[in-house]
């Protein structure tokens, strides 16, 4: 799970980053509230954890520009100060759960795993993107409506990059999260199962509407699904070539 | 070393004890979330290593509870100081 810590306290930050790392998840870290609804906005976290006291925008802020947003994401608040009100307020504004500092490390990891199980509970386990779906639940994966049929790990690897679509995924990154291989394996494995999911998911000839490309080599970074804003530009460039075919 | 999370003039004698206690309460709870939690985990990580980055770690935000506990002990102090000051006068 992808999980951001908003905290200004150096110290408190760190420790919730590693913590959370420890519990296996994908951590970041930032410092205050701008930064906060700037992440939210481009990686769409599964949870996050926000103090409420921070510069730019405190944590009431920061929960108040989401609400009614950002409902796939967790929300569990820190605070240090003990007014009900204020716990009140920021689950009126859509936290899903409070935790009053001082507070243990193994309360923390079990609330978090408590709104996450939830979270997931009810999350729709189809992922989207374009005309790709891919339903996790029971591990199907068609594109245009028509059957795909994957391997385990080639549908493990587009999960993963479905899951975190809109960023790069590195080779490094991809070798030890789907492989669990060390990154010193010295394999292509990923570029070639890589383009086993592109010939796959590779619409018939001719199929102008689809094809864009489902995923993107960034040129020495590693891969990432292809990018939404390209589709209207491909498919216009597409139907004016078939236009000139055509006249 | 980091300073207290405390706001700005909320330590100001001016302001009322309520807010300046629970702004201290504040500044006291992140050192020792930071303690507790830095410990717990070297222990669940364990083995030697682990344990003393946590101990060492553990001891910066001791420092950081000493320096709370000091600026509630003045603040505790100079409203005591007040009250006698106040009898004083009475008498």
């Amino acid at each position: 799970m992808q999980v951001l810590i908003v905290e200004d306290d150096t110290a408190l930050g760190s420790f919730l980053q590693k913590g959370m790392k420890l519990e296996g998840h994908e951590v970041e870290w930032v410092a205050d509230g701008e930064a906060a609804l700037l992440h939210v906005e481009e990686r769409r976290p599964d949870l996050m954890v926000l103090d409420l006291s921070l510069p730019r925008k405190d944590g009431t802020e920061v929960l108040a520009e989401m609400q009614g947003r950002f409902d796939e994401m967790a929300v569990l608040v820190l605070t240090g100060r003990s007014q009900v009100e204020e716990r009140v307020k920021c689950l009126n504004l859509g936290a899903d759960d409070c935790l009053l500092k001082p507070f243990s490390f193994h309360e923390l990891t079990a609330r978090c795993r408590a709104l996450l199980r939830r979270r997931e509970q009810f999350a729709d386990p189809v992922l989207r993107h374009g005309d790709v779906e891919l339903n996790r639940m029971d591990r199907r994966v068609s594109r245009r409506g028509a059957a795909v049929e994957l391997t385990v790990k080639e549908f493990n690897l587009l999960e993963f990059l479905m899951l975190r679509r809109g960023r790069c995924c590195s080779r490094t990154e991809l070798l030890q999260e789907v492989w669990h291989m060390s990154p010193d394996a010295g394999t292509n494995v990923v570029d070639v199962y890589i383009n086993y999911l592109r010939k796959k998911l590779s619409v018939a000839e001719g199929d102008v509407d689809a094809a864009y490309p489902v995923i993107e080599t960034v040129r020495g970074e590693g891969y990432q699904m292809g990018s939404m804003k390209k589709i209207p530009q491909r498919v216009n460039e597409f139907s004016r070539r078939a236009m000139f075919a055509s006249a | 070393m980091q300073c207290l999370p405390v706001r700005d003039g909320a330590q100001k004698p001016e302001t009322g004890l309520a807010v300046r206690m629970d702004d201290a309460l504040h500044g006291l709870c992140q050192p020792l979330t930071v303690l507790q939690c830095r410990l717990a985990m070297g222990e669940l990580i364990g083995g030697h290593d682990a344990m003393r980055t946590a101990i060492a770690e553990a001891l910066v935000e001791c420092t950081r509870v000493n320096l709370a506990v000091s600026l509630m002990r003045e603040m505790l102090q100079h409203e005591l100081q007040i009250d006698r000051d106040m009898q004083e006068r009475m008498r």
